[in-house]
Formats: structure tokens, sequence, C-alpha cells
């Protein structure tokens, strides 16, 4: 089975899904709607392209290979806006302060229509995911209260575990270290031992005495 | 190999699955099966591959080049699969024309393409892959996915094809083939000839049906034959590759 086609069809069912979760989500689609974006990343010469119209998005993996005439990285794809990136530099992407400095150090290229990036990042920055607004839609008002109440209180009672399981081991760890005896507790408890043995003993023998007066008595 | 065992049959005969009938039956034959699993095609085909058709089609969309303004021909396209990843790519400016030689498929695919609120670019050819009612050069793109192995002369269907594109398309065949492993032959095996029926009787009430498609896909040319059969036609730069073992192949040729 094509791995690669596997991860993008599942990401481009979760990008779908998502998308829907927003119901303003057409508004940031409109835009972009029948423009793509190409993404390549470099050094391992993958290229993601997105294809957008005004409902959903397309991922696709464009794929030329070594064999078709006239390849080269990048030359099957066609689309509004290409970015050719470093991969050590994609997280710094979202920070847009940073895209000159990753321009100089040639980490970053940016091709074609840069109002297609523009767009894109609206509708990741934009998308507004209200989680009680949301299952109130799918499932109606009071259960999704309900839910979201329940969960709330199950995160309280978590944090609250938590907190006292951190208390009491904190604890545990103080008596437990008491537990653990000294050496002058040890002697201690052994001459406290020792003076409870000597003190049986009397008693034992004084016993013996009053049962042997008891004895003579009764001849 | 398979198309080496039908052409030692007479000339007027060819094989239906596992059996031998009249060239001229086959076409109808055919027709009467993919009439008969039209309304259930796509719940099958999730069932029957487990969802894996979905991720070959996507690779074979991924090799196809397809870029805005294209004109694509999706030959034996059905319920339109293809047709509707194409027609968000090509745009406005590009055509999608989806081209089956039966009316009940087309006629899925239609409704199925309408409800995604897809009709601008579509185009809709009731056509037998054999004789395309194009004029030559008229696409920059064909692909058959699962199709040629359903037409009675595979190398009629090809020369056609090579006819419509233009120079420098493609044609993509996405089409199940020979399992490069033994083990997984037999296992494979096992599935589209006992499973599979069952499976088919079971959610389409069709065991024939399906019992065909097992047999068509054992009776279709291996990945080489095949290739050869593209060169044959006039295709350049060819070249396959195997999926999932091998169960399924994705041909490639250029007119050049
Ligand atoms: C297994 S379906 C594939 C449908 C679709 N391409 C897909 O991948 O889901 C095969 C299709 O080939 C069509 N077909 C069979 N013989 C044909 C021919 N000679 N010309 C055109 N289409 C044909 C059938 O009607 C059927 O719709």
């Amino acid at each position: 089975m094509p791995l690669k086609q596997f991860i993008s069809g599942v990401a481009e069912f979760s990008a779908n899904e998502v998308l829907q979760l927003d119901s303003e989500y057409q508004t940031y689609l409109q835009p972009l709607s029948g423009k793509s974006l190409a993404l390549t990343l470099l050094p391992i010469e993958q290229t993601i392209q997105l294809q957008f119209t005004d409902s959903r998005i397309d991922i696709l993996l464009p794929n030329n290979r070594a064999d078709d005439v006239g390849s080269e990285i990048g030359s099957e794809v066609d689309s509004d806006c290409h970015l050719t990136i470093q991969l050590s530099a994609l997280s710094q992407l979202r920070d847009t302060n940073q895209l000159t400095t990753l321009i100089k150090q040639d980490k970053l290229d940016i091709k074609g229509d840069l109002s297609v990036a523009q767009h894109l990042s609206a509708l990741v920055n934009g998308l507004d995911l209200d989680l009680t607004e949301i299952l109130t839609n799918k499932i109606g008002d009071v259960p999704a209260h309900s839910i979201m109440g329940t969960a709330s209180a199950v995160v309280n009672y978590v944090k609250y575990v938590k907190q006292h399981f951190d208390i009491t081991l904190g604890e545990a760890l103080i008596e437990e270290k008491q537990l653990v005896a000294s050496p002058l507790a040890l002697a201690n408890f052994s001459d406290e031992v020792t003076d409870t043995r000597y003190w049986c003993d009397r008693l034992a023998a004084r016993l013996a005495i009053l049962e042997k007066k008891q004895l003579a008595g009764d001849k | 190999m398979a198309e080496n065992q039908s052409s030692s049959q007479p000339s007027n005969q060819t094989h239906f699955g596992f059996k031998q009938v009249d060239e001229d039956q086959k076409e109808s034959m055919v027709a009467e099966v993919f009439h008969s699993v039209a309304a259930k095609y796509d719940v099958m085909n999730d069932v029957m591959s487990l969802g894996i058709h979905r991720i070959w089609k996507r690779y074979t969309i991924d090799c196809s080049g397809a870029r805005k303004g294209h004109h694509i021909l999706d030959l034996a396209g059905g319920t339109g699969d293809l047709t509707a990843k194409f027609s968000r790519i090509v745009g406005s400016e590009g055509s999608v024309t989806l081209s089956d030689i039966n009316p009940s498929m087309l006629e899925v695919g239609k409704d199925k393409l309408r409800d995604m609120g897809l009709v601008d670019n579509i185009k809709y050819v009731e056509a037998n892959a054999e004789t395309l009612p194009f004029p030559d050069n008229s696409f920059d793109i064909v692909t058959m996915a699962f199709g040629l192995r359903n037409v009675t002369h595979k190398e009629n269907a090809l020369a056609s094809i090579f006819r419509v594109l233009k120079p420098g398309g493609r044609l993509l065949v996405l089409e199940f083939s020979k399992p490069t492993s033994t083990v997984l032959e037999k296992i494979y095996d096992t599935y589209s000839f006992h499973l599979l029926p069952k499976m088919g009787k079971l959610v389409a009430n069709d065991e024939d049906s399906y019992r065909y498609l097992a047999e068509s896909i054992r009776m279709h040319p291996d990945q080489d034959t095949l290739e050869k059969m593209m060169q044959d036609a006039g295709f350049e730069g060819t070249s396959y590759t195997n999926l999932t073992g091998g169960i399924v192949a994705l041909h490639r040729g250029f007119k050049y």
C-alpha cells in the first residue's frame, strides 16, 4: 500500500473534518477557491500540494519520478504559490517576522502569488473551534452542556486527584523517612526491651514466691 | 500470459471471467454485470478492497501530472471517483470527461458528482473504449481505472486512447495485476475466489457478478504483458509501479 498516499488521505480527511467544525470556514476558503499552494520540503524533495475549492481542501503529493522525461524537482507541480523550504526551518514558518531572514539564509524560496499563502495563514489562524458550540450544533443544547459539564467536572476531579496525590506522596515520603530508624532509636528500643524483660522476670519471680506461700498456707 | 491463452482460442471467442464466450456476447454480458452492481458499486468497492482502492486512486492522481486547464478523459470512469478530484484540480479553464459504456454506472456517477457540487467542468459521455467518439489529440491525460480488463479487444482500446491523446499526453492504467509473491498470491486467491463472491452475495445479493470480477482479474494480462501491449499501441516511456505487492499495478505511457 502506498504509505504516503495513505497519510495524505488521512490528512485530507482530517483537515476537511476540522474545517466543517467552524461554521465560518467558507468565509476563509472563499478567497482561496480555485487556487493551489505547493510546499516543497528539502532535502527530502517531497512536494505537498493543497488544492482549494470553496468547500474543501484536496491534498496531493505530485509524483515526478526519475524516469519522467525532463523531470526535475517540482517540475510536475503547477500551483499559484510555491514555497520551497528546508525541513529544519519549517517550524520557523509560522513566525512571519522570520520570513525575510529565512529567505536571506536560502532556507526559504517563495514563487508566485503570495496572497495565497496569506489567505491560508488567515484560514489556519481564523478557525475558531468552540467545542461547546460544535457539540450544541451536533447533538443539541442540553446534552452538549451536560457533556461539557461532565467533561469539566472530570478535568477538575483529575486535577484534584493529582494535587491530592502529590500531597499524600509528599507526606508519605516524610513518614517513610521517619520509619527508617536511626541507630540511636534502635539502641533506645533495645534498652527498653531489656528493661521490659527485667521487669517481666522480676514479676515472674514474685508470682512464683506468692504461689509458694499460698501452697504452704493451704497445707 | 493470459492474453496468450485468449489468442490461442478461435478468433471469435474470448473469455468472460473463466468462461469462453462469443466475442460479440462479452460486451453485453459485461454490461449486465455493471448494470446489476451499479447502485451498490461504491459500497462494495470499499468493502471488497477494505477501502484501499481509495489509496490506489490517490496514487494514480498523484502520478497524473494533472493541472489547472487540463482536459482529462476518465475512461470506464464508472461512478466517477477520479473525475471528482480531477474536476477540482483542472478548475473552470479545464474539463473532465467521464466516459463509460454503461449508462447505469454513468447515472450513479452523475448523481454522486452533482451531490458533491461538481457540475461546471464535467461532461458525461456514454462510449465504448474501443471506439472513442472524440477527435484526435483531444486530451492531456487519459485514465482508465479498473476498466481495461472488461474490454473485449484491449488492443483496440489502447489504440483508440492513443489517438485521442494530445502529443505529450499520458495514459494511466490502474488495474488488478499479478502479485509479486507466491504467498500473497495464495492469500489473495483464497480471498477473491471464496470470500469475495460471498461478500457480494451478502452486501449486494449478487454472487455471480462478484465471481466474474474475481475471475476477470485473474484473466487480465500481467504487468509486463500489459506494458508490451501499450508499447505496441504506440506509447513511449512506458513504465509500471506495483501497488500492494502487485495486487494492483499502475501503468503509464506517453504519446510523443
Ligand atoms: C470496475 S468498474 C471501474 C469504475 C471506476 N473507474 C472505478 O475505478 O471505480 C469498470 C467499468 O468499466 C466499464 N466498461 C466495461 N467495458 C467497457 C468498455 N468497453 N468501454 C468503456 N467502459 C467499459 C464498466 O461499465 C464499469 O463501469
